[in-house]
Protein backbone atom coordinates (compact mmCIF):
# COMPACT_ATOMS: atom_id res chain seq x y z
CA UNK A 1 0.00 0.00 0.00
CA UNK A 2 2.65 2.56 1.31
CA UNK A 3 4.19 1.99 -2.74
CA UNK A 4 0.90 2.15 -4.08
CA UNK A 5 0.20 5.30 -2.46
CA UNK A 6 3.71 7.16 -2.41
CA UNK A 7 3.18 7.31 -6.60
CA UNK A 8 -0.54 8.46 -5.71
CA UNK A 9 0.92 11.31 -3.88
CA UNK A 10 3.21 12.37 -6.76
CA UNK A 11 0.56 12.51 -9.21
CA UNK A 12 -2.20 14.78 -7.66
CA UNK A 13 -2.55 17.85 -8.53
CA UNK A 14 -3.95 19.44 -5.02
CA UNK A 15 -5.77 21.86 -5.79
CA UNK A 16 -6.87 25.62 -4.51
CA UNK A 17 -7.95 24.88 -1.52
CA UNK A 18 -8.93 28.58 -0.04
CA UNK A 19 -10.88 29.01 -3.71
CA UNK A 20 -12.61 25.87 -3.11
CA UNK A 21 -13.66 26.95 0.45
CA UNK A 22 -15.13 30.28 -0.73
CA UNK A 23 -17.03 29.04 -3.43
CA UNK A 24 -18.66 26.26 -1.17
CA UNK A 25 -19.55 29.12 1.09
CA UNK A 26 -21.24 30.98 -1.76
CA UNK A 27 -23.23 28.00 -3.09
CA UNK A 28 -26.00 27.73 -0.94
CA UNK A 29 -27.08 31.33 -1.73
CA UNK A 30 -26.12 31.30 -4.92
CA UNK A 31 -27.76 27.87 -6.63
CA UNK A 32 -31.00 29.75 -5.54
CA UNK A 33 -30.43 33.10 -7.29
CA UNK A 34 -29.66 31.34 -10.22
CA UNK A 35 -32.39 29.36 -9.94
CA UNK A 36 -34.68 32.21 -9.64
CA UNK A 37 -33.00 34.08 -12.79
CA UNK A 38 -33.33 30.96 -14.90
CA UNK A 39 -36.95 31.17 -13.81
CA UNK A 40 -37.27 34.76 -14.86
CA UNK A 41 -36.13 33.93 -18.34
CA UNK A 42 -37.18 29.99 -19.26
CA UNK A 43 -40.45 30.04 -17.21
CA UNK A 44 -39.71 25.97 -16.62
CA UNK A 45 -38.35 24.44 -13.57
CA UNK A 46 -36.64 22.03 -14.91
CA UNK A 47 -34.84 24.24 -17.92
CA UNK A 48 -34.41 26.60 -14.52
CA UNK A 49 -32.81 23.67 -12.98
CA UNK A 50 -30.34 23.03 -15.93
CA UNK A 51 -29.46 26.33 -16.38
CA UNK A 52 -28.82 27.22 -12.70
CA UNK A 53 -26.42 23.44 -12.68
CA UNK A 54 -24.55 24.92 -15.98
CA UNK A 55 -24.42 28.66 -14.79
CA UNK A 56 -23.09 27.08 -11.27
CA UNK A 57 -20.34 25.16 -13.01
CA UNK A 58 -19.37 27.37 -15.31
CA UNK A 59 -18.87 30.18 -11.97
CA UNK A 60 -16.72 27.46 -10.20
CA UNK A 61 -14.41 26.35 -13.15
CA UNK A 62 -13.90 30.57 -13.50
CA UNK A 63 -14.07 31.28 -9.86
CA UNK A 64 -10.27 32.27 -10.10
CA UNK A 65 -10.65 35.08 -12.19
CA UNK A 66 -12.75 36.93 -10.39
CA UNK A 67 -11.38 39.72 -8.81
CA UNK A 68 -13.38 41.16 -6.56
CA UNK A 69 -15.47 38.11 -4.47
CA UNK A 70 -18.10 40.63 -3.37
CA UNK A 71 -18.72 40.80 -7.25
CA UNK A 72 -19.31 37.31 -6.98
CA UNK A 73 -23.48 37.46 -7.12
CA UNK A 74 -23.42 39.74 -9.74
CA UNK A 75 -21.51 37.74 -11.86
CA UNK A 76 -23.46 34.50 -11.55
CA UNK A 77 -26.33 36.47 -12.08
CA UNK A 78 -25.27 37.49 -15.69
CA UNK A 79 -23.63 34.17 -16.31
CA UNK A 80 -27.04 32.44 -15.77
CA UNK A 81 -28.96 35.00 -17.48
CA UNK A 82 -27.09 34.98 -21.04
CA UNK A 83 -27.17 31.03 -20.23
CA UNK A 84 -30.76 31.50 -20.05
CA UNK A 85 -31.20 33.67 -22.74
CA UNK A 86 -29.74 30.86 -25.07
CA UNK A 87 -31.62 27.94 -23.60
CA UNK A 88 -34.36 29.71 -24.61
CA UNK A 89 -33.57 29.85 -28.59
CA UNK A 90 -33.48 26.89 -28.84
CA UNK A 91 -36.96 25.63 -30.65
CA UNK A 92 -37.28 22.17 -28.79
CA UNK A 93 -37.24 23.56 -25.48
CA UNK A 94 -39.66 26.45 -26.31
CA UNK A 95 -42.33 24.28 -27.29
CA UNK A 96 -42.14 21.80 -24.66
CA UNK A 97 -41.88 25.06 -21.79
CA UNK A 98 -44.48 26.65 -22.99
CA UNK A 99 -46.80 23.42 -22.78
CA UNK A 100 -45.53 22.89 -19.12
CA UNK A 101 -44.93 26.30 -17.92
CA UNK A 102 -47.70 28.48 -15.60
CA UNK A 103 -49.56 25.79 -13.94
CA UNK A 104 -51.20 28.08 -11.66
CA UNK A 105 -51.82 26.53 -8.09
CA UNK A 106 -54.33 24.43 -7.05
CA UNK A 107 -57.54 25.85 -5.75
CA UNK A 108 -61.76 25.12 -5.73
CA UNK A 109 -62.52 27.74 -8.90
CA UNK A 110 -61.72 26.28 -12.34
CA UNK A 111 -63.02 29.54 -13.98
CA UNK A 112 -60.15 30.97 -11.69
CA UNK A 113 -57.33 28.73 -11.99
CA UNK A 114 -58.10 29.22 -16.04
CA UNK A 115 -57.88 32.77 -15.86
CA UNK A 116 -54.51 32.94 -13.34
CA UNK A 117 -52.66 30.73 -15.72
CA UNK A 118 -53.98 32.91 -18.70
CA UNK A 119 -53.35 36.08 -16.97
CA UNK A 120 -49.77 34.59 -16.41
CA UNK A 121 -48.72 33.59 -19.55
CA UNK A 122 -49.73 36.79 -21.35
CA UNK A 123 -48.35 38.58 -18.66
CA UNK A 124 -44.57 36.69 -19.31
CA UNK A 125 -44.91 36.98 -22.66
CA UNK A 126 -44.81 41.12 -22.14
CA UNK A 127 -41.96 40.80 -19.56
CA UNK A 128 -40.35 38.73 -22.55
CA UNK A 129 -40.88 41.12 -25.08
CA UNK A 130 -39.58 44.40 -22.86
CA UNK A 131 -35.85 45.64 -23.46
CA UNK A 132 -33.73 43.04 -21.61
CA UNK A 133 -32.15 46.47 -19.51
CA UNK A 134 -36.32 46.38 -18.15
CA UNK A 135 -36.59 42.77 -18.25
CA UNK A 136 -33.75 42.13 -16.11
CA UNK A 137 -34.74 44.66 -13.35
CA UNK A 138 -38.00 43.26 -13.20
CA UNK A 139 -36.91 39.73 -12.93
CA UNK A 140 -34.11 40.36 -10.01
CA UNK A 141 -36.64 43.14 -8.49
CA UNK A 142 -38.90 40.04 -8.30
CA UNK A 143 -36.76 37.71 -6.63
CA UNK A 144 -37.42 37.47 -2.58
CA UNK A 145 -35.11 39.88 -0.86
CA UNK A 146 -34.04 41.24 -3.72
CA UNK A 147 -34.85 45.31 -3.09
CA UNK A 148 -33.81 48.41 -5.64
CA UNK A 149 -30.19 48.51 -3.69
CA UNK A 150 -29.78 45.06 -3.84
CA UNK A 151 -30.44 44.95 -7.79
CA UNK A 152 -28.54 47.92 -7.80
CA UNK A 153 -25.72 46.14 -6.62
CA UNK A 154 -26.01 42.72 -8.71
CA UNK A 155 -25.72 45.31 -11.77
CA UNK A 156 -23.28 47.49 -10.33
CA UNK A 157 -25.98 50.39 -11.19
CA UNK A 158 -26.82 53.44 -9.33
CA UNK A 159 -29.82 52.93 -7.42
CA UNK A 160 -31.50 55.61 -9.06
CA UNK A 161 -31.49 53.96 -12.60
CA UNK A 162 -32.83 50.75 -11.09
CA UNK A 163 -35.74 52.69 -9.55
CA UNK A 164 -36.57 54.32 -13.29
CA UNK A 165 -36.18 51.35 -15.14
CA UNK A 166 -38.42 49.21 -12.89
CA UNK A 167 -40.69 52.03 -13.26
CA UNK A 168 -40.46 52.23 -17.16
CA UNK A 169 -40.82 48.22 -16.79
CA UNK A 170 -43.91 48.34 -14.43
CA UNK A 171 -45.27 50.74 -16.85
CA UNK A 172 -45.38 49.12 -20.12
CA UNK A 173 -46.43 45.88 -18.51
CA UNK A 174 -49.64 47.56 -17.22
CA UNK A 175 -50.04 49.52 -20.85
CA UNK A 176 -49.45 46.18 -22.46
CA UNK A 177 -51.72 44.16 -20.46
CA UNK A 178 -54.32 46.79 -20.35
CA UNK A 179 -54.29 46.84 -24.28
CA UNK A 180 -54.32 42.61 -24.46
CA UNK A 181 -56.14 41.62 -21.65
CA UNK A 182 -60.13 40.77 -21.57
CA UNK A 183 -62.42 42.10 -19.43
CA UNK A 184 -62.85 38.82 -18.33
CA UNK A 185 -59.48 38.12 -16.94
CA UNK A 186 -59.84 42.25 -15.88
CA UNK A 187 -62.95 40.91 -13.50
CA UNK A 188 -60.47 38.18 -11.50
CA UNK A 189 -58.04 40.72 -10.74
CA UNK A 190 -58.17 41.53 -7.06
CA UNK B 1 -58.43 69.22 -15.48
CA UNK B 2 -60.43 66.88 -18.32
CA UNK B 3 -60.52 63.25 -17.93
CA UNK B 4 -58.42 63.39 -21.16
CA UNK B 5 -55.75 64.76 -18.94
CA UNK B 6 -56.21 62.66 -16.26
CA UNK B 7 -56.19 59.31 -17.87
CA UNK B 8 -52.64 59.31 -19.22
CA UNK B 9 -51.51 60.14 -15.44
CA UNK B 10 -53.09 57.31 -13.71
CA UNK B 11 -50.85 54.68 -15.06
CA UNK B 12 -48.39 56.78 -12.47
CA UNK B 13 -50.45 57.30 -9.86
CA UNK B 14 -50.94 53.84 -9.71
CA UNK B 15 -47.72 53.29 -9.91
CA UNK B 16 -47.00 55.67 -7.33
CA UNK B 17 -44.18 57.69 -9.24
CA UNK B 18 -46.82 60.78 -9.30
CA UNK B 19 -46.24 63.48 -6.95
CA UNK B 20 -45.95 67.43 -6.38
CA UNK B 21 -48.81 69.09 -7.46
CA UNK B 22 -50.05 66.85 -10.60
CA UNK B 23 -50.85 64.56 -8.10
CA UNK B 24 -52.87 66.58 -5.97
CA UNK B 25 -54.40 68.06 -9.04
CA UNK B 26 -54.97 64.04 -10.53
CA UNK B 27 -55.85 63.21 -7.40
CA UNK B 28 -59.18 66.04 -7.22
CA UNK B 29 -60.09 64.69 -10.03
CA UNK B 30 -60.51 61.62 -9.41
CA UNK B 31 -62.41 61.62 -6.56
CA UNK B 32 -65.02 63.40 -8.00
CA UNK B 33 -65.12 61.38 -11.61
CA UNK B 34 -66.43 57.41 -10.94
CA UNK B 35 -65.44 56.95 -14.37
CA UNK B 36 -61.57 57.96 -13.71
CA UNK B 37 -61.86 56.32 -10.14
CA UNK B 38 -62.71 53.01 -11.81
CA UNK B 39 -59.95 53.60 -14.10
CA UNK B 40 -57.72 54.20 -11.69
CA UNK B 41 -58.77 51.50 -9.12
CA UNK B 42 -58.16 48.83 -12.94
CA UNK B 43 -55.01 50.35 -12.83
CA UNK B 44 -54.00 49.43 -9.37
CA UNK B 45 -55.26 45.89 -9.84
CA UNK B 46 -53.27 45.37 -12.50
CA UNK B 47 -50.09 46.54 -11.30
CA UNK B 48 -50.51 44.64 -8.32
CA UNK B 49 -51.53 41.55 -9.88
CA UNK B 50 -48.37 42.07 -12.07
CA UNK B 51 -46.13 42.34 -8.85
CA UNK B 52 -47.82 39.24 -7.67
CA UNK B 53 -47.54 36.98 -10.86
CA UNK B 54 -43.76 38.29 -11.02
CA UNK B 55 -43.50 37.38 -7.12
CA UNK B 56 -45.12 33.91 -7.04
CA UNK B 57 -43.20 32.90 -10.23
CA UNK B 58 -39.82 33.10 -9.24
CA UNK B 59 -40.50 32.11 -5.48
CA UNK B 60 -40.72 28.85 -7.04
CA UNK B 61 -38.01 26.37 -5.36
CA UNK B 62 -35.86 23.98 -7.21
CA UNK B 63 -36.57 20.52 -6.65
CA UNK B 64 -34.95 18.12 -3.93
CA UNK B 65 -32.69 16.43 -7.06
CA UNK B 66 -31.59 20.09 -7.98
CA UNK B 67 -29.04 20.09 -4.85
CA UNK B 68 -28.04 16.49 -5.19
CA UNK B 69 -27.72 16.79 -9.06
CA UNK B 70 -25.50 19.86 -7.82
CA UNK B 71 -23.07 18.66 -5.49
CA UNK B 72 -22.31 15.30 -7.93
CA UNK B 73 -21.39 17.69 -10.81
CA UNK B 74 -19.42 20.21 -8.55
CA UNK B 75 -17.45 17.28 -7.45
CA UNK B 76 -16.80 15.97 -10.72
CA UNK B 77 -15.31 18.90 -11.74
CA UNK B 78 -11.61 19.43 -11.93
CA UNK B 79 -10.04 21.88 -9.05
CA UNK B 80 -10.79 25.42 -10.84
CA UNK B 81 -7.96 26.50 -12.84
CA UNK B 82 -5.47 23.50 -11.86
CA UNK B 83 -5.33 21.13 -15.11
CA UNK B 84 -2.72 18.66 -14.55
CA UNK B 85 0.36 20.22 -16.80
CA UNK B 86 1.09 16.70 -17.18
CA UNK B 87 1.73 16.08 -20.88
CA UNK B 88 0.71 12.05 -19.81
CA UNK B 89 -2.46 12.98 -18.23
CA UNK B 90 -3.53 15.23 -21.26
CA UNK B 91 -2.57 12.16 -23.24
CA UNK B 92 -5.32 9.95 -21.15
CA UNK B 93 -8.01 12.38 -21.06
CA UNK B 94 -7.80 12.38 -24.77
CA UNK B 95 -10.04 11.42 -26.07
CA UNK B 96 -12.02 10.57 -22.97
CA UNK B 97 -14.45 7.95 -21.77
CA UNK B 98 -11.74 5.10 -22.25
CA UNK B 99 -9.58 6.98 -19.35
CA UNK B 100 -12.90 6.38 -17.21
CA UNK B 101 -12.84 2.44 -17.51
CA UNK B 102 -9.15 2.17 -16.82
CA UNK B 103 -9.64 4.10 -14.03
CA UNK B 104 -12.26 2.46 -12.27
CA UNK B 105 -10.62 -0.49 -13.20
CA UNK B 106 -7.50 0.30 -11.21
CA UNK B 107 -9.45 1.62 -8.27
CA UNK B 108 -11.07 -1.71 -8.34
CA UNK B 109 -8.00 -3.76 -8.57
CA UNK B 110 -6.26 -1.32 -5.89
CA UNK B 111 -9.18 -1.84 -3.30
CA UNK B 112 -8.66 -5.65 -3.36
CA UNK B 113 -5.28 -5.08 -2.83
CA UNK B 114 -5.20 -3.15 -0.22
CA UNK B 115 -8.26 -5.52 1.23
CA UNK B 116 -5.49 -8.27 0.92
CA UNK B 117 -2.33 -6.49 2.23
CA UNK B 118 -4.20 -4.94 5.13
CA UNK B 119 -5.66 -8.49 6.17
CA UNK B 120 -1.80 -9.84 5.61
CA UNK B 121 -0.25 -6.98 8.07
CA UNK B 122 -3.02 -7.90 10.81
CA UNK B 123 -2.23 -11.65 10.61
CA UNK B 124 1.48 -10.65 11.12
CA UNK B 125 1.25 -8.39 13.48
CA UNK B 126 -1.55 -7.03 16.06
CA UNK B 127 -2.44 -3.22 15.39
CA UNK B 128 -3.96 -0.98 18.50
CA UNK B 129 -7.26 -0.80 18.47
CA UNK B 130 -8.92 2.21 16.36
CA UNK B 131 -10.89 4.80 18.29
CA UNK B 132 -14.82 4.08 17.60
CA UNK B 133 -15.04 7.58 15.67
CA UNK B 134 -12.63 6.64 12.95
CA UNK B 135 -14.54 3.70 12.27
CA UNK B 136 -17.53 5.32 11.14
CA UNK B 137 -18.31 5.98 7.32
CA UNK B 138 -18.35 9.00 5.76
CA UNK B 139 -21.60 10.83 5.47
CA UNK B 140 -22.74 13.59 3.22
CA UNK B 141 -22.51 17.05 5.29
CA UNK B 142 -24.22 19.61 3.55
CA UNK B 143 -26.73 22.20 4.84
CA UNK B 144 -30.36 22.85 3.17
CA UNK B 145 -29.42 20.31 0.52
CA UNK B 146 -26.64 22.17 -1.09
CA UNK B 147 -23.32 21.74 -0.42
CA UNK B 148 -21.48 23.58 2.18
CA UNK B 149 -18.34 24.08 3.55
CA UNK B 150 -17.30 20.86 5.54
CA UNK B 151 -19.20 20.46 8.84
CA UNK B 152 -19.50 16.58 9.70
CA UNK B 153 -18.04 15.90 12.84
CA UNK B 154 -17.79 12.64 12.83
CA UNK B 155 -16.10 12.40 9.37
CA UNK B 156 -13.48 14.76 10.64
CA UNK B 157 -13.49 13.03 13.70
CA UNK B 158 -12.64 9.99 11.76
CA UNK B 159 -9.76 11.51 9.47
CA UNK B 160 -7.87 13.00 12.69
CA UNK B 161 -8.01 9.24 14.07
CA UNK B 162 -7.13 7.24 10.91
CA UNK B 163 -3.90 10.18 10.84
CA UNK B 164 -2.55 9.08 14.30
CA UNK B 165 -2.99 5.55 14.35
CA UNK B 166 -2.45 4.23 10.74
CA UNK B 167 0.77 5.92 9.92
CA UNK B 168 1.76 2.60 9.17
CA UNK B 169 0.14 2.47 6.12
CA UNK B 170 -0.38 5.89 4.38
CA UNK B 171 3.10 8.11 4.73
CA UNK B 172 2.45 11.61 6.37
CA UNK B 173 3.74 13.11 2.77
CA UNK B 174 1.14 11.10 0.70
CA UNK B 175 -1.81 12.56 3.32
CA UNK B 176 -0.51 15.37 2.32
CA UNK B 177 -1.27 15.70 -0.76
CA UNK B 178 -4.48 13.71 -1.40
CA UNK B 179 -6.50 16.41 0.03
CA UNK B 180 -9.80 16.30 -1.02
CA UNK B 181 -11.81 19.28 -1.58
CA UNK B 182 -14.43 20.49 0.72
CA UNK B 183 -17.23 20.08 -2.68
CA UNK B 184 -15.89 16.81 -3.22
CA UNK B 185 -15.59 15.18 0.33
CA UNK B 186 -19.22 15.61 0.66
CA UNK B 187 -19.97 13.68 -2.25
CA UNK B 188 -17.75 10.78 -1.67
CA UNK B 189 -20.12 8.48 0.23
CA UNK B 190 -22.36 9.13 -2.67
CA UNK B 191 -19.36 8.36 -5.63
CA UNK B 192 -17.51 5.97 -3.74
CA UNK B 193 -18.73 1.95 -4.95
CA UNK B 194 -19.39 -0.45 -2.06
CA UNK B 195 -16.49 -2.67 -1.38
CA UNK B 196 -14.79 -4.28 1.78
CA UNK B 197 -12.35 -2.16 2.64
CA UNK B 198 -9.75 -2.32 6.50
CA UNK B 199 -11.61 0.23 8.54
CA UNK B 200 -7.97 1.56 9.12
CA UNK B 201 -7.84 2.03 4.96
CA UNK B 202 -11.33 3.01 4.40
CA UNK B 203 -10.71 7.06 3.85
CA UNK B 204 -7.17 6.53 1.68
CA UNK B 205 -9.39 4.52 -0.44
CA UNK B 206 -12.64 6.63 -0.65
CA UNK B 207 -9.87 9.31 -1.61
CA UNK B 208 -7.86 7.57 -3.99
CA UNK B 209 -10.65 6.31 -5.97
CA UNK B 210 -12.19 9.40 -6.20
CA UNK B 211 -9.06 10.95 -7.62
CA UNK B 212 -9.01 8.39 -10.17
CA UNK B 213 -12.21 8.84 -10.84
CA UNK B 214 -11.89 12.58 -11.05
CA UNK B 215 -9.16 12.30 -13.73
CA UNK B 216 -6.38 14.20 -10.76
CA UNK B 217 -4.55 11.34 -10.81
CA UNK B 218 -1.88 10.88 -13.60
CA UNK B 219 -2.72 6.99 -14.76
CA UNK B 220 0.90 6.63 -16.11
CA UNK B 221 2.20 6.70 -12.62
CA UNK B 222 0.12 3.69 -11.82
CA UNK B 223 1.04 1.45 -14.62
CA UNK B 224 4.61 0.53 -13.46
CA UNK B 225 3.77 -3.19 -11.37
CA UNK B 226 4.16 -1.94 -7.90
CA UNK B 227 5.57 -4.75 -5.13
CA UNK B 228 3.51 -8.02 -4.31
CA UNK B 229 1.38 -7.60 -7.11
CA UNK B 230 1.23 -8.64 -10.74
CA UNK B 231 -0.26 -7.56 -14.17
CA UNK B 232 -3.03 -9.88 -15.48
CA UNK B 233 -3.98 -10.38 -18.73
CA UNK B 234 -6.35 -7.40 -19.44
CA UNK B 235 -4.01 -5.01 -17.65
CA UNK B 236 -5.13 -4.83 -14.18
CA UNK B 237 -3.16 -5.71 -11.34
CA UNK B 238 -3.84 -8.39 -8.68
CA UNK B 239 -2.13 -9.14 -5.67
CA UNK B 240 0.70 -11.87 -6.47
CA UNK B 241 0.72 -15.12 -4.96
CA UNK B 242 3.15 -15.62 -1.88
CA UNK B 243 6.28 -17.69 -3.23
CA UNK B 244 8.29 -19.86 -0.56
CA UNK B 245 11.35 -21.61 -0.97
CA UNK B 246 11.08 -24.87 0.55
CA UNK B 247 13.87 -25.35 2.86
CA UNK B 248 17.33 -27.63 2.39
CA UNK B 249 16.37 -31.52 2.89
CA UNK B 250 19.38 -31.47 5.60
CA UNK B 251 18.40 -28.58 7.70
CA UNK B 252 14.03 -29.49 7.35
CA UNK B 253 14.07 -31.54 10.88
CA UNK B 254 16.30 -29.70 12.88
CA UNK B 255 15.05 -26.65 14.67
CA UNK B 256 18.79 -25.51 15.86
CA UNK B 257 19.91 -25.22 12.22
CA UNK B 258 22.32 -27.47 12.66
CA UNK B 259 22.38 -30.72 10.21
CA UNK B 260 21.34 -34.04 11.38
CA UNK B 261 23.52 -36.99 10.61
CA UNK B 262 22.60 -39.52 8.08
CA UNK B 263 21.58 -42.72 9.77
CA UNK B 264 22.63 -45.69 8.63
CA UNK B 265 21.00 -48.21 7.29
CA UNK B 266 21.82 -51.53 8.68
Amino acid sequence: MDALVGDYADAVVIPDETLEREFAARVDEASRLAFSVAMGVVHNRADAEDVAQEALIRAYRNFKRLREPAAFRGWLVRIAWRLAIDHRRSAGRREQRELESFDPPAGPDVEQLAAAREFGERLWRAVDELPEKLRMVVVLGGIEGYDHGEVAALLRLPEGTVRSRLFAARKKLVEKLRETLPDRLTGTLT
Amino acid sequence: MTCKHVTNRLNDLALAALDGPRRVEVEAHVAGCPACRAALDRERRLAAAIDREVAAHLAAEPSQEFAARLRLRLAQEPAPETASSSWASGLLRWPGGWTRGVALALAASMAIGAVWLARRRSSASPQPPLPSAARATPTPCCSGGVPTAETGAAPRAARAAVRTTARNTVSASARAAVRTPPLQQEALAEVIPQVIVDPHQQEDIARLYYAIQANRVDLVSFMAVPPGFKRQADGSLAAAPLEIEPAPDAARDTWSGEAEPAREMK
